[in-house]
């Protein structure tokens, strides 16, 4: 590695300065940390690759930079009583050169090259610190593509409801109780396919930050993750084209500088575009989506930067005059927007203003008398926010605060006809102003991270004080005892019936008059290592307790009125060992936990529909050759709870809508007593082959899901035996398997070009 | 590694459960009590229905007021009623059997000696042996009156119907029902204050319609309605939340049907309550 050092004292104030620089091509490295070791004090370059360290103590300290796709450069300094000290610090190209997808959590995962992974170790404070490159995630086997969501999915403490859906539970929370947020602004439904897969497009996003339990002072509004995933820029590339097609989706992305540290960056994809696209599900193909990314970065002075961020996605469903029994329509749309200024200095400050929406609707056939009508359900979902935040570095540590301000409109109107997913009319606003303020110090080998944000819930005028600590004592320089505590609010939430698979759809409400704020108070501790630079271990237990949880059980309408507000507890621990670097590189992770809620209605306990005990997975990548890359990823569950329908029920209708009584129905109706699905196994393989060809890098993949045919339970179909001649009598059900894929064995394949 | 893999691969694909054997939900363990309060009416009954077709034995329930019991009725050891329609009292079989769906096994029925007040609130507690406990609240909706009613047409509505009543303290939906009662011929035999009582609580050849005002003002459609010889009353009635939804809901339809109301710990069912009140409205 070759590198070059200038130092240059200037008698002007004591602090560290310089670029960070591309090894031979001297292009700026954008967005390189530099660290001072002995301090725990960093900052991230900007897009020229320009970095300021303000505010240093005279002494010998060694600084480190780092960045995906590079060697890390270490050197030490002399700093001087006053003045500056200027690098120019050069980093080698990592041996695979990385555009990069990185993912944080508590817990190791997947591979992403060693220095970037020890740059998360060394620089979070709360437990456990994960990355995913986009290398890795392009590589895991996939169903069609790459997916931000079913990456994060494979996690121990994160668990996967069935096949088709990507939603996420982590460590025994509900999937609406995520928090996504695309460069600072907040997306409700980040879901294609009713959930199959994520809505973002890996092509776009540059990394991910997944906190998990101890989430930072400076989120709010979730009881159970932050997913905070930020778009790529251009600036640290020469600019380039990417084209791709899988069996799901035709994708364009484009990203290149603009002016003096500036980028640009657009990228969009649909399944219109697509040769076979969703076939191999159905022959129908009643499905189709797109989505778009968009991002404008600028400099207009030196440590300045204003951004401006843009997402937007469609889903368009529709079953109807296939089926002569049913008719099923839905369309989805996300829209989200950015617009962010952050200045560096000795005072680091940034003001961000976001808007979000999100329309959701579905629509069924339902029988009245003898005519066939549509029962639509439609869910709005309009909301901003603003975020002003100041940082700096102080002695041994850093200082953050901040303050905001979110609020939004929802709606969600259902038709009155029976049969529907909702019945009823609800809009309501929310309104959740906050401040929040962070401290980090070091005292000797031990890092102490304590927060507080307090948020107001606009709806009752109540204060929600949410403390917030995260500690990481290192036992040496490569273990560390990691512990983090915090309680949570939330007055969001999603309407849906946890004894039905289906639907897909989202339809968020803000919790009603009178309704309290969900709470969730955690504790979570982790023993994190490294060993030989290669290997990282985790091992760590958590527990939480969820306050006033919504739970919707439909029973006599379909309304907001059959909500219930429960309490409950999750315990879990979980076990992770990643190999990072070598030609045979992955990790393997092992989580059990329970989830038990106690249904304050009916007085009795019951197990989350995601309560699963048990899980094991783990991933291998080998690269036989250079452009060769092997994988395969397999998932083992314990069997997760469910409902059983457990007969039918006679009952009157008198249907002021038909305009008569009439006789009696047999309506199904959901068992006491839960049971549990089989245990889930899943083996996939994929191979990814890379090539240049006129210039520009090929990239064929396929990929085999499923390869041992396993038939995974998706759902089980109730079939009361014999006839209904007696309506009186609840009758024994018996429960068929349903999978998920018309053929347990999935092939995708795809293709992608570089330019 | 491979000699590692392999085997516990091959365990954990072992220890798997068969993904494609079908099961059997287990049956419901609850009894299922079915009720409907109504402070104008004595006594007031309600219907045991067992969850899979097995007799019920030293069945008892009580219903307290408070720390206060009301009524109870307390099995007698030893003897058990037949559930057959013909040792059913008659007053179930008048008050319940048409709303209750009872069907071709019958149910068993409890008849309780009180008179329940309106807005009062009730507990309902029944065992049987071999059972587990059910119990169920109520609260009455308080006493209304209608104010006023017209009904225009042959038969009466089909021109227009308006109708006011005041406000039941506590009701959750007014259902406003037209019920027709076959006109006797007196003339034959001579005709007592019963011939006018219908034996249905809800007559399927009537018209029906739920609202939370204090008034209606529609047309009636003269689909459905008989325009045989009859004598036509507006129905009001004040329900709770719980016999409001099991009377209008209970639908089948797919994709998302609408289970029946549940307000019974340790069972299933719905006790509810209603207060009605009637008034003629005109003949054809």
């Amino acid at each position: 590695m070759l590198s070059h050092l200038v130092i240059s004292a200037l008698l002007a104030a004591a602090s560290v300065q310089g670029t960070v620089r591309a090894e031979g091509t001297r292009e700026p490295v954008a967005h390189a940390t530099v660290r001072i070791v002995e301090l725990n004090r960093a900052t991230r370059a900007d897009e020229r690759g320009a970095f300021v360290l303000g505010d240093v103590p005279a002494g010998r300290w060694r600084l480190e930079a780092t960045a995906l796709g590079h060697r890390p450069y270490r050197v030490t300094v002399q700093v001087p009583a006053s003045g500056v000290v200027r690098l120019d610090l050069e980093l080698s190209p990592a041996p695979v050169a990385l555009s990069t997808v990185r993912v944080t959590g508590r817990t190791p995962a997947t591979a992403g090259g060693a220095a970037a992974e020890r740059e998360l170790f060394d620089r979070e404070a709360q437990p456990g610190v994960i990355g995913i490159s986009q290398r890795e995630m392009r590589a895991l086997p996939a169903t069609a593509e790459p997916d931000v969501l079913r990456a994060l999915q494979s996690l121990p403490g994160v668990a996967a409801l069935n096949d088709l859906n990507a939603q996420l539970h982590v460590r025994g929370g509900g999937p609406d109780q995520n928090l996504f947020l695309l460069d600072g602004a907040r997306v409700f439904a980040p879901y294609h396919l009713f959930g199959l897969t994520g809505v973002f497009n890996t092509d776009a996003i540059a990394r991910v930050e997944f906190f998990r339990g101890a989430v930072p002072a400076r989120y709010g509004g979730a009881l159970s993750s932050v997913v905070d995933l930020m778009q790529r820029g251009g600036g640290d590339e020469r600019g380039g084209v990417e084209l791709g097609a899988s069996t799901l989706t035709g994708r364009a992305a484009a990203h290149g500088p603009l002016g003096r540290g500036g980028s640009w960056m657009v990228a969009a994809r649909s399944s219109e575009a697509t040769v076979q696209g969703f076939r191999f599900l159905t022959a129908n193909h009643p499905y189709d989506f797109m989505d778009g990314h968009a991002r404008v970065s600028l400099a207009p002075a030196p440590g300045q930067r204003l951004s401006v961020s843009l997402f937007a996605s469609d889903d368009r469903f529709a079953l109807g005059e296939e089926s002569a029994r049913l008719d099923l329509a839905s369309r989805w749309r996300n829209g989200a927007a950015s617009l962010r200024w952050e200045r560096e200095g000795t005072i680091s400050t940034a003001a961000t203003a976001w808007a979000s929406g999100y329309g959701g609707d579905l629509s069924v056939g339902v029988l009245v008398g003898d005519r066939e009508q549509t029962a639509p359900v439609d869910n709005r979902v309009a909301a901003g926010g603003i975020r002003l935040e100041a940082s700096r570095a102080a002695g041994r540590g850093t200082d953050r605060a901040g303050v905001e301000l979110e609020g939004g409109r929802l709606s969600l109107v259902g038709s009155d006809l029976q049969g529907g997913y909702f019945q009823g009319e609800f809009r309501e606003s929310y309104w959740l102003p906050a401040a929040y303020a962070e401290v980090e110090r070091w005292i000797g080998r031990l890092r102490l991270a304590p927060g507080l944000r307090v948020a107001m819930d606009g709806r009752t005028g109540s204060i929600l004080p949410e403390p917030r600590v995260a500690t990481r004592l290192h036992l040496t320089p490569d273990v560390a005892l990691a512990v983090g505590a915090g309680r949570s609010h939330q007055v969001l939430s999603t309407l849906r019936d946890d004894r039905q698979v289906l639907p897909g759809t989202v339809f968020w409400y803000v919790h009603p008059d009178g309704a309290p704020a969900s709470r969730t108070d955690g504790v979570s501790a982790a023993l994190e290592g490294w060993v030989a630079r290669t290997w990282s271990f985790a091992a760590g237990a958590y527990a939480r307790r969820f306050t006033d949880v919504p739970r919707w059980t439909p029973e006599g309408a379909r309304g907001l009125e059959q909500l219930g507000w429960d309490d409950g507890t999750a315990t879990g621990a979980e076990l992770s060992v990643r190999r990072h670097e070598g030609r045979v590189t992955g990790w393997v992770g092992y989580g059990t936990g329970r989830v038990r809620m106690r249904d304050a209605q009916r007085a009795r306990d019951y197990d989350a529909v995601w309560d699963r005990r048990h899980s094991l997975d783990a991933a291998l990548f080998v690269r036989p050759l250079r452009a060769l890359t092997l994988s395969a990823q397999a998932t083992y569950g314990s069997g997760m709870p469910f409902w059983p329908w457990a007969g039918s029920a006679a009952t009157p209708r008198m249907e002021p809508l038909l305009g008569k009584t009439r006789d009696f129905g047999l309506v199904p109706v959901f068992g006491d007593e839960q049971m549990r699905y089989p245990d889930y196994f899943r083996l996939d393989v994929g191979a990814r082959y890379r090539l240049r060809l006129l210039g520009a890098e090929l990239e064929p993949s396929l990929s085999l899901r499923n390869v041992t045919e396993r038939p995974n339970v998706f759902y089980y179909r109730g079939e009361p035996p014999g006839s209904a001649s007696d309506p009186a009598l609840w009758q024994p059900v018996t429960l068929v398997p349903v999978q998920a894929f018309p053929r347990a064995m999935v092939v995708s394949a795809g293709l992608d070009a570089r330019f | 590694m491979k000699r590692t893999l392999l085997p516990a691969l091959a365990l954990l694909l072992a220890a798997c459960d068969d993904p494609t054997a079908t099961r059997t939900a287990p049956p419901l363990s609850g009894l299922s009590l079915y009720m409907i309060v109504d402070p104008d009416a004595h006594p007031q009954v309600l219907v045991v229905k067992p969850p899979q077709p097995t007799p019920i034995l030293q069945l008892g329930g009580t219903v307290w007021s408070g720390a206060q019991q009301v009524a109870a009725v307390t099995p007698v050891p030893g003897v058990e009623p037949r559930d057959s329609w013909e040792s059913w009292p008659e007053v179930c079989h008048q008050r319940h059997s048409p709303v209750y769906g009872v069907g071709n096994i019958p149910p068993r029925c409890l008849v309780f000696d009180f008179d329940p007040q309106y807005g009062g609130t009730y507990r309902v507690d029944v065992a049987a042996q071999g059972w587990r406990s059910a119990t169920a609240t109520v609260t009455v909706p308080g006493s209304f009156e209608i104010r006023s009613a017209s009904a225009g047409g042959t038969p009466p509505g089909t021109e227009g119907l308006q109708a006011t009543w005041t406000r039941s303290a506590g009701a959750h939906r007014y259902v406003v029902a037209l019920r027709s009662v076959l006109l006797k011929d007196c003339t034959r035999e001579p005709c007592t204050p019963e011939d006018d009582l219908p034996r249905q609580e809800y007559n399927p050849d009537g018209w029906l319609t739920a609202t939370a005002d204090t008034s209606v003002s529609v047309v009636v459609p003269r689909e459905g309605l008989l325009e045989l010889p009859r004598r036509w009353f507006l129905d009001v009635y004040a329900m709770d939340r719980v016999a409001f939804e099991y009377l209008t809901t209970g639908n089948a339809a797919e994709p998302f049907p609408v289970p029946p109301t549940q307000n019974v710990q340790g069972g299933q069912g719905a006790i509810g309550a209603w207060v009605r009140r009637s008034i003629e409205v005109g003949s054809n």
